[in-house]
């Protein structure tokens, strides 16, 4: 072997070994968090993922791009005419949309963009802030959307697509976070974005750019927000009990009786009217809170079990309940349509008087921490309406109720918003 | 359409609009450029993004094939001749093309981060179609010799100096929950480690592919060998976060200097490659979206003009400098113009790397890398046929090796 040959084999041996070397050292020493490090050359398929994303950050092409996408996903929004809103359809097939107004609730029109159909409302009612609407074997051509698989990062693009009658509107805007908010009653996640959310979007849902679902937008008090899917799903999981159905029907919150108000109406048990909610069939039927449900259709009522009959779907007749007012009884039905009251005694509370209502009810101004009141529940801004079972005869008399910690307890008829409840101050 | 048909359809359609396109005597490259885009989602649609990421995988093997024979103008006896002006020369074009579009990128009012940026990006120039054109026109001359130098060592530039300026960006903005001592490590490292590391691999690959193609005869085993090779070494290079472009210019390199068969080798690639290259410039072009042409604005006219013009004055200057002859300095920057690959795959980095910058520079890039892509070829191949060069290399071989005639 000549020493040219000797020579070259050499050189090729160093550089093995430094080659080696150099690749051994640097995957030992490489940076522990390889997302920062600068991305490799791509392959063809990065590439074309590049393409899609480029498009969706070119401002020029995002109006085509948003179009195609709101259109993709126009099977999955659709329009209740009766309600004035859109609604997204839901996984298992029904309409989730905005809570729906009592006079509305019955069967429900739907349509998109494959017809119209008609649909009854399964979930609705006070407490929550959305409505559920079964289509039944209606779904044909609509899809329910899909939800999105991951949550955008900020600045991402988010779609809000809604239809107002047969015509389809989307509005882009960049998803900014995720907040823990308030929506009535519930604690929700909301999507926060950077469009303005207006009436006409209400119902309509909101998308990343690739049509996954990510909220419903859906009023919350005054104003519009994009509640996420998941508490979209754990409110219509939630709303769908008896107890809701009892609310949401005749506005009516019932509750077994708590020992210290066993003891204040002298009864072993029984089925309080714990809310009743204005405007209502509860309410219209003349039920108050307070009252206690001795009977339902002739079976004696002992437990919250004997009224589960009245969470589940209307008879087609009236429900008769026998009902405990102070020292009165009284029979009402309930129904979907007619509304009776039968007083069974003569007797008239208050002694024979008629109490005209007072020009402004008791309203609560301020409620000392740790006092009574503050203990039974009671909040500033309640009006006072009754005190047991009578509207009170002065304000003397409603101080005095509060005042002295001797009193013997007292059941009161507050009115809470659009709600009138029994509280039982011991 | 499935995979088998659109593989079908891209081939037929590609040899059918090289046909046409050369009764306008302008390159093939050119003409299965505009079948992708005409087939591509932008237009007819025919072939889909599914299509496209489905057919990635023989891009790979056309891109890994082509940057292989790209790595032979490494050869050391040539290298040593030619090295120094090609040095030069690139440097110089890549500089002031470079230069140029940052410049006319901040007049336009861009961060200085989006302008250095654009003007990293706008030093690339594609090594696949140029190397084609060069191919299909047999041309041999010091004018394609110093190209075919300047394509190689513009490509290891322009991954360098994105190194470098992603380094300083990484060092001023600063990354999330990383001290400055770090984001100093990370940026020294990245920037050694995709040079020098991705070499280091394409070496130890091409030493056994020299080594083993001494032992292989028949064309066929040879082939395996090669596509096993550059297949291993793309694969590898991707999963160590490396560059598969330095690494297969690394293996192209290694080949030609240890192995007294590469010519052989070379030879038998370039009578079997062509329908892959095919592939490969068809979904290059479909994956053009030339609808975003009009939408680039001022700023890709800047970045179009600052690039050609930087390359055209760059390589003037430096080849009058160097004393080259009329025919290298008067067409060397027409044959410059090609940008695609390296330049779209920068643009994926800058994309996942500084998504802040990323809706303005990927609009620019993607939309110039379509004008470019279809009007670079014709240059390179006006520049080979003014200069004398085309048709004087033998009509067997590569272009990877060109031989004066």
């Amino acid at each position: 072997m000549d020493p040219q040959q000797i020579q070259r084999r050499k050189y090729i041996a160093v550089l093995t070994l430094a080659a080696l070397l150099i690749l051994s050292v640097g995957w030992l020493l490489r940076p522990r968090e390889i997302p920062n490090s600068p991305a490799p050359l791509p392959t063809e398929s990065e590439l074309a993922l590049l393409a899609r994303r480029a498009e969706r950050r070119s401002l020029d092409s995002m109006a085509t791009y948003f179009a195609v996408t709101a259109r993709d996903v126009e099977s999955s929004i659709v329009y209740l005419p009766g309600v004035g809103t859109s609604g997204v359809v839901w996984a298992d097939g029904t309409i989730v949309t905005a809570p729906l107004l009592q006079q509305a609730v019955g069967m429900v029109t739907v349509q998109s963009g494959f017809g119209q159909d008609r649909g009854e409302p399964t979930i609705w009612g006070p407490r929550v802030p959305l409505a559920a609407v079964s289509l039944g074997d209606g779904l044909a051509g609509l899809r329910p959307a899909s939800n999105a698989t991951a949550i955008p990062e900020a600045g991402n693009w988010v779609l809000a697509v809604w239809r107002a009658g047969p015509n389809r509107g989307f509005a882009p805007g960049n998803f900014l976070q995720s907040v823990s908010a308030t929506c009535g009653e519930r604690r929700v996640q909301e999507v926060v974005s950077s469009l303005a959310l207006t009436r006409i979007m209400v119902g309509g849902g909101l998308f990343d750019i690739d049509g996954g679902l990510l909220a419903v937008m859906l009023p919350c008090g005054d104003r519009i927000a994009a509640i996420a899917t998941s508490s979209v799903a754990a409110t219509l999981t939630q709303a769908d009990t008896s107890e809701q159905r009892l609310l949401a029907r005749y506005g009516l919150v019932l509750g077994a009786l708590s020992a210290d108000e066993a003891a204040y109406f002298e009864l072993d048990g029984g089925v309080m009217v714990r809310e009743v909610w204005t405007g209502y069939r509860g309410d219209e039927a003349g039920l108050l809170p307070g009252d206690i449900i001795e009977a339902l259709d002739g079976a004696v009522v002992t437990a919250s079990e004997d009224v589960g009959g009245l969470g589940e779907p209307p008879a087609e007749q009236a429900l008769v309940l026998s009902v405990r007012r102070g020292v009165t009884t009284l029979t009402i039905a309930l129904s979907e349509n007619d509304i009776e009251e039968i007083p069974e005694t003569a007797a008239t509370p208050g002694a024979g008087l008629v109490w005209d209502a007072p020009p402004d009810p008791y309203r609560i101004g301020t409620v000392v921490p740790d006092s009574r009141a503050a203990v039974a529940g009671i909040e500033p801004g309640d009006r006072l309406v009754r005190i047991d079972h009578a509207e009170p005869l002065s304000l003397e008399q409603v101080q005095q109720v509060f005042a002295d910690a001797t009193t013997l307890p007292v059941l009161l008829d507050i009115e809470r918003g659009k709600r009138r409840l029994a509280i039982l101050v011991r | 359409m499935n995979e088998l048909t659109s593989i079908g359809l891209i081939l037929l359609l590609a040899l059918l609009a090289g046909h046409l396109v050369k009764v306008l005597r302008i390159p093939s490259v050119t003409g299965y450029i505009l079948a992708g885009v005409a087939l591509g989602p932008s237009m007819l649609g025919w072939l889909s993004q599914e299509n496209l990421v489905a057919l990635g995988v023989l891009s790979e093997v056309a891109l890994g094939l082509i940057l292989f024979s790209v790595g032979s103008v490494f050869e050391f006896s040539r290298f040593r001749k030619f090295g120094r002006q090609v040095l030069i020369i690139t440097i110089v074009e890549s500089a002031l093309a470079a230069v140029i579009v940052t410049v006319g990128a901040l007049w336009l009012g861009q961060p200085w981060a989006v302008a250095l940026l654009l003007g990293v990006i706008a030093t690339a120039t594609a090594p696949a179609s140029t190397l084609m054109v060069i191919r299909e026109c047999d041309s041999a001359g010091p004018l394609t010799e110093n190209l075919l130098g300047i394509i190689a060592v513009n490509n290891l530039l322009c991954i360098m100096l994105y190194g470098l300026v992603a380094a300083a960006i990484d060092l001023t903005i600063g990354l999330e929950g990383i001290s400055t001592g770090e984001s100093l490590y990370r940026a020294a490292f990245w920037f050694v480690w995709q040079t020098i590391g991705s070499a280091a691999l394409g070496y130890l690959v091409g030493l056994m592919l020299a080594g083993w193609s001494s032992q292989v005869t028949e064309s066929g085993e040879m082939l395996i060998l090669l596509a096993g090779s550059i297949l291993l070494c793309v694969g590898v290079s991707r999963g160590l976060n490396l560059s598969p472009l330095i690494a297969s210019l690394s293996v192209g390199a290694t080949m030609v200097n240890l192995s007294r068969r590469s010519r052989h080798l070379f030879d038998t690639l370039s009578n079997t490659d062509p329908p892959f290259y095919a592939m490969f410039f068809v979904i290059a072009g479909a994956e053009l979206d030339v609808a975003r042409i009009p939408a680039m604005g001022a700023l890709g006219l800047v970045y179009i003009i600052g690039r050609a013009s930087g390359k055209f004055a760059g390589a003037g200057i430096a080849t009058w400098r160097l004393g080259l002859e009329s025919k290298v300095r008067n067409f060397l920057g027409f044959a410059l113009q090609a940008q695609a690959g390296l330049a779209i795959g920068l643009t994926l980095a800058v994309n996942s790397r500084y998504p802040q910058f990323a809706p303005v520079v990927t609009t620019v890039v993607l939309a110039s890398a379509a004008v470019f892509e279809m009007v670079g070829p014709t240059s390179t191949r006006f520049a080979l046929v003014r200069a004398g060069e085309a048709g004087r290399g033998k009509p067997a071989s590569t272009g990877i090796l060109p031989t004066e005639g």
